[in-house]
């Protein structure tokens, strides 16, 4: 046997690709210098290199026509499934199925399968015109919806918008967290020295009415309706968001500090990882996060049953934000559900910590 | 009498290499008074002296399996344990089709299901390039040859002609790009890096030579020029004739290729032939096939492709080692040599006693 450089070499030898002569080779690194010059020197040249990208993003039938199994994940942590790789899975999927094909299966019964076969032969040129005119149409359809998604998804981040998204997983499950009891309020309030502060979730608003009686400012978020009213109706600053959304839409190192109680009592702890993130990118330098949570492990036979794995005790929150850089530790509470808080300061520029 | 060989392919088209591939090896073997027997899936014009698979009894000494597509025909060996000549000429991967052509993403996914069938059943694998050999071997399949696609181009070598070609204009110059329209060749990073071009020599032109495969990816590609503002500058020829491709690749000044998968790469090869310069993307067995003759980049954004086929087009000197390097190249790939190579790649399971 031979392969293509050598006639007489026998034997099936599998040739090592030849990646090219040296001179070649310095060439295209040369030819590569000169094109990074190049984009360097000419901003229209340049912008046309961004601007390909993205018409060709709009072009194609999907962002990520090439391996396009893999999900379009959630930019934040939060393990939230993101309504826009929802749909666009849907989409994939619907552009499966309107893609029509002319090869109609004829089974495989002897004397039927003959008769299908002629029959389909006969009508094949039929039908290939007809599914390909079907096929480019759909395509286009799927291709233009795939180009609205993006757009609604882009300008739904541009506002902040993310009440359709999903309930995050563990909500539903478990009953709401009551209200703070006084004790509870009394306690976080006193241990919260900077403002502005922000309560996640807000409930009816005894805990920021607390902290804004302390001269701070402060406002809380809470996502059920009925708790922002009756909030409201005392003139408490309770906005009514998603707290999720609301904590990753803030700015930068805006807040002095986060209380988390509340909704974080029923949230699985891929979800707490995401909440302490950002909570670190959003607190001011010398900003605390403190958590007013119940154990988990008081919870009844039935909850503990239903509610595995969501929410987690003071002592492992503790532990959760020492390992994000903060200084944590337990202060008891003298309140016969939530036996203890937890008072975390940043002690340096806060590590994110890795799913 | 039973056939000596018989040879197993999906279908036999009009141009197209794989058909030509297959026309070629009967040639070779009937020369070699050997009788060839094409067996194949679906009949077409160009099927004349061929068999329906359904009447394939497997009784020749040798059946080579034709390989480059999930096929009833390479189902029909599966089914029937036939031990074959497995002639690979590699598989595009489904993930380039799934959003384009759902219908070609379920095919290709099962030639490679049955590529992974195939293999236990495969006497010996013969590989287009060692890109190709080095899959089969990932298959088990210890018995590997490399033996190029057999083609004949009406003048494919052009030995004497290497300094022939005009003298290019300061602003002009004809990108060429010679293949089936379709996502894995990446069209439309040509069409990117010609809108870059072609701010650097605004009467310069791409052509794109080749049937639409998918449809849709042809209506984008239109899309994309049109966006860009290049679209009266950027020719879509279509599938043409050989007389008609013959013309393309004398116009042309540079070959340019962005194909992110190419099991061999038959254009690359025509174009050295015909003394065109070559700029290329490296993927898959590209770099293989040009041997050093071309120019391969590791990068293919838009301004670096423009950049290496404006240094191509501005530089007589780099055209004239190109044009002179790609002529021998191209003619490791002479039909002479590569008929002899798959003979050799035969002959012993032909000719047990030799």
């Amino acid at each position: 046997m031979s392969s293509p450089e050598s006639l007489d070499t026998k034997q099936s030898s599998v040739e090592e690709p030849n990646a090219g002569r040296p001179d070649m080779r310095h060439l295209s690194a040369e030819i590569e210098a000169e094109a990074d010059n190049l984009r360097q020197q000419n901003q229209e040249i340049a912008l046309i290199e961004l601007e390909t990208e993205q018409i060709w993003a709009d072009l194609s039938p999907s962002d990520n026509a090439v391996g396009s199994d893999s999900s379009v994940g959630s930019d934040n942590s939060f393990g939230l499934q993101n309504s826009f790789g929802a749909e666009g899975h849907l989409l994939d999927r619907a552009a499966r199925a309107a893609a029509l094909n002319p090869q109609v299966p004829i089974g495989s019964r002897r004397g039927l399968r003959s008769i299908k076969w002629a029959v389909r032969k006969l009508t094949y040129w039929y039908i290939r015109f007809l599914t390909d005119q079907f096929n480019v149409f759909a395509s286009l359809l799927v291709q233009h919806l795939r180009n609205l998604e993006a757009r609604l998804s882009r300008l739904e981040q541009a506002a902040g918008v993310v009440d359709e998204q999903p309930v995050p997983a563990g909500l539903g499950v478990l009953p709401d967290p009551p209200e703070l009891a006084i004790p509870v309020v009394t306690k976080v309030a006193s241990a919260v020295n900077a403002g502005p502060c922000l309560v996640l979730s807000g409930g009816e608003g005894a805990l920021v009415q607390a902290i804004g009686n302390q001269g701070l400012r402060a406002y809380g978020v809470e996502q059920h309706p009925d708790r922002v009213l009756a909030g409201l109706r005392q003139q408490i600053d309770i906005r009514s968001e998603n707290v999720l959304a609301h904590l990753v839409g803030s700015k930068d190192a805006e807040f002095g500090a986060i209380v988390l109680t509340g909704v974080v009592e029923t949230l699985p702890l891929q979800d707490l990882i995401g909440i302490v993130n950002q909570a670190s990118l959003k607190l001011k330098n010398s900003g605390q996060i403190i958590v007013a949570v119940a154990n988990p492990a008081a919870r009844s036979q039935v909850e503990l049953e239903l509610g595995a794995g969501l929410g987690i005790s003071p002592a492992t929150w503790c532990h959760l934000l020492q390992h994000a850089g903060f200084e944590a530790w337990l202060e008891p509470c003298t309140d016969a559900r939530i036996t203890e808080i937890v008072v975390a300061c940043r002690t340096a520029q806060a590590p994110t910590i890795q799913n | 009498m039973s056939p000596a060989v018989d040879i197993l392919i999906p279908q036999m088209a009009s141009a197209d290499a794989t058909s030509n591939h297959t026309r070629l090896i009967q040639e070779l073997l009937e020369e070699k008074q050997f009788e060839v027997r094409i067996v194949v899936e679906r009949r077409t014009r160009a099927t004349r002296g061929t068999i329906p698979i359904e009447k394939w009894k497997c009784d020749a000494q040798v059946s080579i399996l034709q390989h480059s597509i999930g096929s009833e025909v390479a189902q029909c060996v599966i089914r029937k344990r036939s031990p074959i000549v497995l002639n690979y000429h590699n598989i595009t991967p489904a993930e380039y089709f799934r959003a384009w052509q759902p219908e070609l993403a379920r095919s290709v996914e099962r030639g490679r299901q049955q590529l992974h069938q195939l293999a236990p059943l495969t006497r010996r694998g013969i590989a287009d390039s060692a890109f190709n050999a080095r899959e089969l071997q990932e298959l088990g399949i210890n018995d590997v040859v490399v033996s190029p696609v057999l083609w004949q181009l009406d003048g494919q070598l052009s030995h004497g002609d290497a300094e022939t070609t005009n003298k290019i204009s300061e602003d002009g110059g004809t990108m060429l790009f010679v293949g089936r329209l379709a996502p894995n060749k990446c069209q439309h990073d040509l069409i990117a890096a010609f809108a870059v071009l072609s701010r650097l020599r605004p009467k310069s032109r791409l052509v794109l030579v080749g049937d639409a495969s998918p449809p849709e990816y042809l209506l984008s590609l239109k899309g994309l020029a049109r966006r860009l503002g290049v679209n009266d500058r950027v020719v879509f020829a279509g599938k043409v004739s050989d007389q008609d491709l013959l013309g393309w690749y004398q116009v042309a000044d540079v070959l340019a290729c962005a194909s992110e998968h190419e099991g061999f790469g038959v254009p690359l090869v025509e174009a050295m032939a015909k003394g065109l310069p070559v700029v290329a993307y490296d993927a898959a067995a590209v770099a293989e096939t040009l041997h050093g003759a071309g120019i391969v980049l590791s990068d293919k954004r838009p301004v670096t492709v423009a950049t290496a086929i404006n240094r191509v087009l501005k530089d007589r000197k780099l055209q004239s080692t190109l044009r002179h390097r790609g002529i021998k190249a191209a003619q490791r790939f002479d039909i002479s040599l590569t008929r002899q190579q798959m003979w050799d790649a035969l002959r012993d399971l032909l000719e047990p006693q030799s």
